[in-house]
């Protein structure tokens, strides 16, 4: 009877584990289902990259899980690199001691993360048959000067941030990168 | 004389059936063994101030039926074209053992006032019966389009990579094979111009909990956005497979 028993549940779990999707995260280096571009990631500074696969049995939804992962990858690296700024700007201006101006910093953080997951876009898509379903491997993009651009403009709008930041060395910085994706973007006629 | 007449007005009933648009449609047989689609139905017209879009039926014992449905479904799909709105959520569950789709509450809504003005302008610029669907390429303007049989290709480019524009932004649309072809283009067309929706705003939303031994994790995907001449750009079958793909591009000064 117990035997049975144990039976019936393996039974039970391998139909589970079968009827769920998979979705990997990106493994570097790591040889799979995906083409060459999804395990060596390009390699570019100016720009967050997230890989993901997914499988199901609609292709749509393959593709849709797939981006999903992707640009959660891309929204982690992009809170990262904000975190970062702000451990930066807090050593220059203070921002610990001042609560008005943190709890101004952290809505305008907020909102650049926002705005920034809509210029998340697919730079390459894969999809291919597997068993009965589909898999699909796609690679998420977002420029990071958008991101930097976001977080000035976000600190210019307001007054009081904007002259207890201007003088730091890190918005200095950010600034001047800024204007260099300007001038890139006059270049080549983007909006 | 009698004879005359009446062969005449014959004539004339079947050419009014045959043209569901009240114009001269091209009806086009599909050879054996394979489909023939016009080149404007694989690679659509793109005119600066024009805007196209193709109009769908099954093909019914009366064939005007399916004429008058191709049309209706050409205007529905101009108004989306010209104006749809696009909102909603999908979510995804994650597990130990992987991600699983837990649905979606998308509404495509079309602009009723567009409808209504867009039936007055509509123009039918050509039509075919491939196998068993009729398509009719719907316009608001008179202009000549390329009706010759579209040569087979092999795998677009955009599959894998969406072209790039400084003015526009490109989405795939992805549909398995269905009973009518129709539907597959349907279906296909309207996860493209909902791609669009999710290229235009995204908004992520995920709640994660970890233990040594557990994981568990909802993420929540969601859009609001209105499409502004949202066009289908191009369409392609896979031959291995059935997939039916469609390319679709609004411009990206399209407002969320």
């Amino acid at each position: 009877m117990r035997e049975l028993k144990l039976f019936v549940v393996l039974l039970l779990a391998g139909i589970l584990a079968s009827c769920a999707g998979s979705s990997q995260k990106v493994k570097p280096g790591s040889s799979g289902p995906c083409p060459e571009w999804f395990s060596n990631i390009p390699e570019d500074p100016n720009y967050f990259f997230g890989a993901a696969t997914a499988v199901s049995r609609d292709l749509q939804i393959a593709i849709n899980k797939a981006k999903t992962e992707g640009t959660a990858e891309i929204a982690k690296q992009v809170e990262l690199h904000i975190s970062g700024l702000t451990k930066k700007f807090d050593e220059e201006v203070g921002l610990g001691q001042d609560a008005n101006l943190y709890a101004k910093y952290t809505q305008a953080t907020k909102i650049v993360v926002d705005q920034t997951l809509r210029g998340v876009k697919v730079r390459y898509q894969n999809t291919k048959q597997e068993g009965t379903g589909w898999r699909a491997c796609v690679l998420m993009e977002c420029n990071l000067n958008e991101v930097d651009k976001g977080l000035v403009d976000g600190i210019s709008k307001d007054r009081e941030m904007y002259i207890r930041f201007r003088d730091s060395q890190t918005f200095k910085e950010l600034e001047k990168e800024i204007e260099k994706y300007r001038q890139y973007k006059k270049e080549q006629r983007l909006p | 004389m009698v004879r005359w007449i009446k062969g005449f007005l014959l004539l004339g009933f079947g050419f009014l059936l045959i043209c569901g648009c009240g114009k001269v449609l091209v009806r086009r047989e599909a050879p054996q063994g394979g489909q023939v689609y016009p080149h404007w139905f694989m690679e659509m017209p793109l005119r600066r101030g024009a805007i196209f879009a193709v109009g769908y039926s099954p093909v019914y014992m009366n064939i005007k039926s399916s004429w008058q449905e191709a049309r209706r479904n050409g205007l529905l799909n101009l108004a989306k074209a010209y104006w749809v709105s696009i909102r909603g959520q999908q979510a995804f569950v994650s597990g130990l053992t992987g991600t699983a789709y837990r649905g979606s509450t998308l509404s495509v809504e079309v602009d009723s006032i567009q409808l209504k003005m867009l039936k007055s302008k509509l123009t039918c610029l050509d039509s075919a019966q491939i196998g068993g669907m009729v398509i009719v390429l719907v316009s608001t303007k008179e202009i000549a389009v390329d009706n010759t049989p579209a040569p087979s290709k092999s795998k677009p480019t955009w599959i894998e990579k969406l072209p790039f524009s400084p003015d526009y932004d490109y989405a795939r649309g992805v549909s398995p094979k269905y009973l009518h072809e129709s539907n597959s283009w349907l279906e296909a067309e309207r996860r493209a111009r909902i791609q669009l929706a999710w290229e235009q705003r995204t908004k992520l939303q995920q709640l994660r909990q970890k233990g040594k031994l557990s994981f568990h994790q909802v993420t929540v995907e969601s859009t609001g956005v209105i499409l502004r001449e949202a066009q289908i750009v191009a369409r392609w079958i896979d031959p291995e497979t059935g997939v039916h793909w469609v390319l679709a591009r609004c411009p990206k000064r399209t407002t969320p």
